[in-house]
């Protein structure tokens, strides 16, 4: 079938912001959609609210809206842009959503605008449980069993039909956000409490648990001709019961018959046409009861997906862009398998390797929340590793989670049982002493991230895989393969350890350190054997056909076998390194530089291999660049690599502190760092040195020391006097972070530091108080410095940048800091010799400006920079330090001017919805998953807009609570009285607040009692009348900020702002005066 | 225990061997399939074959016995990069050691698979010499040099004896899988046909038995006589191992298959899709290194059975020869074509109920795409009986 004529024209929906259960998989397979569809010659336009994202770069569609993602903005492009048809299945559940309520509301039919790849039948069938439930069983399949409760009465009524433990879910929501395992009728009652007194309209599925159960599942293609495909099986490692995305998995599937895996497959197959689904990519879960085999399905999803995202890296098959091309109306059979393009691309993918993914979770981040792993994922990142089998992917995977393992560790290896350590002893390291049994059997008797970890610790006391089966349910195939590692890792651990154990080492995925650690020798002395044994890194291809066929556009991963596939060209070429897993403090932001720097290197004329392991991305799409790794971004792994490869240069500026971190080893390896010298990143991380370059050249910074012990940190900061800003060295995203007041409060928070820093010295940094921060991305190359915008921190200094929402152009600071602030970025950048990207952090202070922290490398900023003048700032900075001139590059391209002609505003996403109980506050260490940008002609309209898209609800007339100290309401009163009287707000105060706010008179209502608050919170907030919450002031009695923090973990579940500072709160005033406005007209 | 592999083209490897120690000589095969080894390794066609598994692990769900396509072993020996040490399926019976010790037959382990699998790709089927007791390359290559030309062994008749009738699944065996045909029939078998045992997958027999077929197995050696006496309905001709032409040439097959075709229904499957081209005067080649794989996409070239023309389907596919699309007799159509190397895949008599494919329509292993060609079969014999009632 040809490609459609009867449309011309397509809108595509995007994903918003990053979130947890929904990463940056979006923008891979958003950006291979669109690319798609513009290459068969329609005209592209999309929508989205992030702006860290490849997808919305002009060049990704003809039209980019970065707009909320909401159902009015929606319409409003829809009007706009009259497309023929919309797609979207490439946005996730967010876009399905936005989709379902367009055809509700009648947008869809009132413009004549068709739905690609799904209906809204199809949407419902999948979403809506019951009616799936119905459809499997006229299909005859099985289900499982249990009903859907639409009060709190027929919840208890299917209940009672039903064996204890159930699983309890809520419909459409995203990584199954409100739902868990109830072990008894109690924790029933108050689960069914808390969702029905949210939603009355709520619907909850309660049902038989199958925990424990195989998990498998299936990435299904199907083209309009009926052609239907498994792009792969996938296992989970994990049993039923932890949700998908926080489990281990592994392809090919392990423990299934040929007969069982094509039941999987033909079921998938009738699902699919049952479900009324024309075209595209669907995922299909399955259960598998280990001793009986009764097969259930668990759910379908109509999308592309996370795991389709990770089975098109796996396999080599791009199942985004094929889904493109099938819904503008091209068939399997017309399309080329474009790794072979010889062969079509109606065939199942062939894999020859395993790959094994392993989620990453931040809880450090989040304190006080559960780490208990369930049916909602709680995941932030993810890594993929290839091996030639199970035990070589396993080890790579744990290597590439970047938490100083070598492969798999040990519970006494992992942060958690640090953090248990410390817990008990503040001060403890670590321990050299033997695990006990009991601490391990704690860890293995309730999936957490330290399962695994657990599990080896099992191993090693000697505990049976049929034991360890029954305690975690986890299939005897994939214990048996671990026991495999435990026995080696045994036999390697003297220094007489047989060759042939070697050999076996090097094939299960260890590395020389890890094999050097085990048996107590030095690195060099394994070098040496591993040598004599002839033992070599090869690199093997992965061409979707395990060998069968000749592949052209391939990528490559690294094993010790016999035959090496990669052959290096003699091209110029650089080498690129990736920023791993998303977490907290490095995400999307850093791929999309590195795709950026991809780009910028292959106009310069090189080829560019890149290296990285996070399957979400863009970066991990072969097409992007010359050549692809997927390897662990991991000291031994990247140097074997340019040992192959010998590139003329490593890139380490673009994929955050992971590269940054390898610097040293590639220069000592005897390769080259592209760009800013090694000299000068070691210069800015290093304090005495920065100090020295400092005062050198007569620049500000707040009075600083370092300390490395304990009492040495305690009497440094009595010198600089409080309050003090305490944090450790090479870290990113602020980990162990915080601002002290006293000696106490810096007491309780150094051995944290202590512990991130890893032998690296800590800060101690005097913090300015209600300063006004400046964030600058430039780009210099020795002789230009070019500034694309000044940012200003909607939150005062001290807020982490990542946390803050920030404007451009400037908008509280005085109008003459514009040049002064330049000048001294300018200043900084030549004098600190950098080539490249420089991201610059500056507070202005009681009328001076102050450096905070110069970082020689691409930042979280850089694309909403990017995207908010038009200047593509990674690609200059990658251009630059490959040696062209700044100059040159700015005449002969086109860029607009520096300050835009309207307002951009970038604010932070929070999921502290996903963790209940932990409060919002913000700090000096990041806590952000996602961003989100808002761009109007004023400044109030960027502002709500932003905070629209990042989630909040924007209630310009309604309550206000207040629990703040008196002292920090002064400088909120009259934002106050603004809302109060502009916006015909009330507020609601304790009794702390009642003086401060005199001011506001009748529409003051003072509450006394800690439960009339409580009551009044709960009550505000789900009706949906509450406007914000604000909590200022460290002062406060401990049972105000015990409340305060009980109601800010509220206002996370209600999507209600949380309000901490007057700069802040102002800005709030602005977005709301806007709304408000708007709507009066 | 160690193992050691010489290949024709002088690339020697050495492993971990599995199973009954032994030397073995046969051609080296690759199969990409990531499930359905216990299928494979006793499918008779693999007969005089070493299979080399593409997939990383072997052995991870045992021996289920039920999914066993013949009473044995029939490949000489298996490849893999790594053996499972433990089978872990509710349906497995027994190890894939244990299988192979069984058997008579070996294993080896802990090679480059990928290595070998891409020299075959580029090289060609080779032949090759596996052993658990010589070492040495020089004596293995003395051995291999001796060994003449393998091809033109009798695989046939050596593996038609093994040919069984599966045991009744039991009730943990069925849960959870449905093995029901569209075609099952209840009651009387309504066609009575003979097949042909080339070394015949019970998943055939099976499939043949599910739409309602009374299957009666007659060796290629058959006489038209003893065929007659049976009085079918239509006659089967099914996979093999081995050369077709070598099959064709020792036994008087190929006029079996003109005589009785001209007078009933004809279905061939691989090796019988070959033998009967070459009954109608068409030619076998070889192929450089075979089709054997699951996800191998054929498209229907005209519309049968109720399946438009243009449809795909994922096929299981385990062949060294094709039939040449040029050498095909007039009388017959093209009616399924591989995609990827344009080769036939399926024809079909213009005037006679005669068909076949070159692909398993029965798969085990593959996907079930294809299983309605049975139907076909089935459609040109009540088409014959209505007609003759007529």
């Amino acid at each position: 079938m040809p490609v459609r004529t009867d449309i011309r024209k397509i809108l595509v929906i995007g994903s918003g912001p990053i979130q947890i259960g929904q990463g940056c998989e979006f923008d891979y397979s958003g950006t291979q959609a669109c690319l798609a569809l513009k290459d068969l010659g329609f005209e592209v336009s999309l929508v989205n609210s992030n702006p860290a994202t490849i997808m919305t770069d002009s060049s990704t569609a003809h039209r980019v809206y970065i707009e909320p993602l909401t159902v009015e903005c929606l319409a409003e492009v829809l009007e706009r842009e009259r497309p023929d048809a919309l797609l979207p299945t490439v946005g996730g559940q967010v876009a399905l959503n936005l989709f379902l309520e367009l055809e509700e509301q009648g947008h869809l039919a009132r413009l004549g605008i068709r739905t690609l790849g799904v209906s809204s039948k199809t949407v419902i069938l999948t979403e809506d449980r019951r009616a799936f439930r119905n459809l499997l069983e006229e299909l005859g399949l099985e289900v499982i069993r249990g009903d859907v409760a639409h009060s709190a009465e027929s919840a208890y009524e299917i209940a009672n039909t039903l064996n204890y433990p159930l699983v309890v879910r809520t419909s459409f929501t995203l990584g199954g956000a409100g739902g868990g395992v109830v072990a008894n009728p109690e924790q029933l009652a108050m689960l069914v409490d808390r969702v029905f007194k949210q939603n009355k309209n709520a619907q909850m599925v309660i049902e038989e648990s199958i925990a424990g159960w195989k998990e498998y599942e299936l990435e299904v293609m199907r083209d309009a001709a009926g052609t239907f495909v498994v792009v792969c099986g996938v296992e989970n490692v994990n049993p039923m019961g932890v949700h998908t995305g926080d489990s281990i998995t592994c392809a090919p599937c392990m423990t299934l018959t040929d007969r069982e895996y094509q039941h999987l497959r033909n079921t998938a197959k009738q699902i699919f046409e049952k479900v009324g689904m024309e075209t595209g990519g669907a995922n299909i879960q399955f259960a598998v009861h280990p001793q009986t085999g009764r097969m259930i399905v668990v759910e379908m999803n109509p999308r592309v997906s996370r795991s389709s995202a990770l089975v098109s890296k796996a396999t080599g098959y791009p199942i985004a862009r094929l889904a493109a091309q099938i819904a503008a109306g091209l068939t399997l059979a017309e399309l080329k398998n474009e790794i072979t393009q010889s062969t079509s691309a109606a065939f199942e993918p062939s894999i020859d390797y395993v790959v094994v993914k392993i989620p990453r979770w931040d809880f450090a981040k989040y304190k006080g929340a559960s780490d208990e792993l369930g049916v909602q994922m709680k995941s932030v990142g993810e890594v993929l590793a290839f091996g030639r089998t199970f035990r070589d992917a396993f080890q790579k995977a744990w290597r590439s989670l970047e938490l100083g393992y070598e492969g798999w560790p040990d519970l006494g290896q992992t942060p958690e049982f640090l953090a248990a350590l410390r817990a008990a002893d503040p001060y403890a390291r670590s321990t050299a002493e033997p695990l006990n049994k009991d601490t391990i059997l704690n860890a293995l008797g309730a999936p957490t991230p330290a399962l695994f970890p657990a599990l080896k610790s099992a191993m090693q006391c000697g505990f049976e895989i049929d034991e360890l089966h029954e305690r975690t349910g986890i299939s005897h195939w994939f214990l048996s393969q671990l026991a495999q590692l435990v026995e080696l890792e045994q036999r390697l651990a003297h220094p007489e350890f047989a060759d042939s154990d070697l050999i076996k080492a090097k094939q299960d995925g260890f590395t020389q350190k890890g094999v050097a650690a085990l048996s107590g020798l030095p690195v060099g002395e394994i070098n040496l054997r591993t040598e004599r044994l002839g033992l070599k890194p090869t690199f093997k291809m992965v061409d979707s056909c395990a060998g069968e066929f000749e592949a052209h556009t391939p990528y490559y991963y690294k094993t010790f076998e016999q035959q090496d596939e990669n052959i290096p060209s003699s091209a110029r070429k650089v080498v690129i390194l990736g920023s791993g897993p998303n977490r907290i403090g490095q995400g999307v932001e850093f791929d999309y530089s590195c795709v950026h720097a991809v780009r910028a290197a292959q106009d310069a004329g090189y080829e560019v291999i890149l290296i990285n392991c996070n399957p979400e991305t863009v970066s991990t799409d072969h097409l992007v660049s010359d050549k692809l790794f997927i390897e662990p971004l991991n000291c031994e792994d990247v140097i074997d690599i340019l040992k192959s490869e010998n590139p003329d240069g490593v890139f380490v500026q673009f994929g955050g502190q992971s590269p940054l971190k390898l610097a040293k080893n590639i220069l000592d390896a005897g390769f080259k760092i592209l760009g800013t010298p090694q000299e000068v990143i070691d210069l800015a991380e290093d304090r005495h040195a920065f100090g020295g370059f400092i005062s050198r050249y007569g620049y500000k910074v707040p009075a600083w020391a370092t300390g490395s012990g304990f009492g040495e940190c305690l009497a440094k900061a009595e010198s600089i006097g409080y309050p003090l800003l305490v944090r450790p060295s090479y870290v990113l995203g602020g980990r162990a972070m915080k601002i002290v007041r006293s000696e106490s409060e810096l007491k309780s928070s150094l051995a944290e530091a202590i512990d991130a820093s890893q032998g690296h010295p800590i800060l101690l940094d005097k913090y300015l108080e209600r300063a006004i921060e400046f964030d600058v991305d430039l780009v210099c190359d020795g002789q230009d410095v070019y500034i694309p915008a000044v940012m200003e921190h909607i939150e005062e200094a001290g807020i982490h940048s990542g946390d803050s929402t920030s404007i451009i152009p400037y908008l509280k600071a005085p109008l003459h800091l514009d040049s002064p602030i330049r000048e001294l970025c300018k200043g900084l950048a030549l004098n600190l010799g950098v080539r490249g990207l420089l991201n610059v952090q500056l507070a202005y202070h009681e009328g001076e400006l102050y450096v905070l922290e110069v970082n020689p490398r691409s930042s979280r900023s850089v694309p909403f920079v990017s995207k908010a003048t038009a200047v593509p700032l990674a690609w200059l900075g990658a251009r630059v330090a490959l040696g062209a001139k700044l100059s040159d590059l700015l005449k002969t391209t086109n860029f607009t001017a520096t300050t835009a002609p309207k307002y951009a505003v970038k604010a932070p996403v929070f999921p502290f919805h996903k963790f209940p109980g932990v409060s919002p506050n913000l700090g000096p260490e990041m806590r952000s998953i996602g961003e989100v940008m808002g761009t109007a002609p004023t400044a109030g309209e960027a502002l709500a807009k932003a905070y629209i898209a990042a989630g909040w609800k924007l209630v310009p007339q309604g309550d206000i609570l207040v629990l703040a100290e008196s002292a920090q309401l002064e400088q909120m009163a009259e934002a106050l009285g603004v809302m109060v009287h502009k916006l015909g707000c009330r507020v609601y105060c304790i009794e702390d607040c009642r003086q401060a706010l005199a001011g506001l008179k009748t529409s003051l209502i003072e509450l006394r009692q800690d439960d009339q608050v409580r009551s009044f919170a709960l009550t505000a907030m789900r009706s949906g009348r509450m406007t914000m919450v604000i909590s200022a002031g460290t002062q406060m009695s401990r049972k105000w900020r015990q409340l305060a923090a009980e109601i800010g973990a509220l206002t996370t579940q209600c999507a209600v702002p949380f309000i901490e500072s007057e700069f802040a709160l102002d800005a709030w005033v602005m977005a709301l005066r806007s709304r408000a406005g708007k709507e009066i007209q | 225990m160690r193992a050691s592999l010489l290949l024709g083209d002088g690339t020697f490897v050495s492993g971990l061997a599995h199973g009954t120690p032994s030397e073995r000589i046969a051609e080296l095969v690759f199969n990409t399939a990531m499930s359905g080894y216990e299928e494979v390794l006793s499918d008779p066609s693999y007969a005089g074959q070493f299979v080399l598994f593409t997939a990383s692990h072997i052995g991870n769900t045992g021996i289920t016995e039920f999914d066993l396509e013949s009473k044995i072993m029939a490949a000489e020996a298996f490849l893999c990069k790594d053996f499972s040490v433990i089978a872990d399926n509710h349906r497995s019976r027994k190890g894939l050691e244990t299988f192979l010790r069984d058997s008579g037959k070996c294993a080896v382990s802990g090679i480059d698979t990928r290595m070998l699998a891409l020299k075959l790709r580029s090289l060609g089927c080779l032949k090759a010499i596996l052993s658990t007791e010589d070492h040495d390359p020089e004596s293995l290559r003395g051995k291999l040099e001796a060994s003449g030309d393998i091809s033109s062994k009798d695989l046939v008749s050596q593996m038609r004896s093994f040919s069984y009738h599966r045991p009744r699944m039991s009730g943990s065996q069925t849960e959870g899988l449905r093995f029901t045909s569209q075609f099952a029939s209840a009651g009387r078998a309504k066609f009575r046909i003979v097949a042909i045992d080339c070394g015949m997958k019970r998943g055939i027999v099976d499939d043949l038995e599910a739409c309602g077929l009374e299957v009666h197995c007659v060796g290629p050696n058959a006489s038209l006589l003893e065929i007659e006496a049976i009085r079918p309905d239509g006659l089967f001709i099914s996979n093999g191992p081995g050369c077709p032409k070598q099959l064709a040439g020792s036994t008087r097959i190929l006029q079996l298959i003109r005589e009785l075709s001209a007078r009933m229904p004809a279905f061939g499957i691989c090796l019988g899709h070959q033998l009967i081209a070459l009954a109608y005067g068409g030619d076998t080649q070889k192929l450089s290194f075979g089709h054997h794989a699951v996800n191998h996409p054929v498209k229907s070239m005209v519309a049968l059975a109720g399946i438009p023309a243009g449809t795909v389907m994922m096929t299981s596919q385990n062949h060294n020869y094709h039939v040449v699309e040029e050498s095909i007799s007039e009388c017959f159509e093209v009616t399924h074509r591989h995609m990827n190397d344009s080769t036939v895949a399926g024809m079909m008599h213009r005037s006679k109920p005669v068909f076949s494919v070159q692909f398993h329509p029965e798969c085990n292993p593959g996907p079930q795409d294809a299983k309605s060609l049975f139907g076909i079969f089935v459609n040109m014999l009540e088409e014959k009986r209505h007609a003759g009632q007529n």
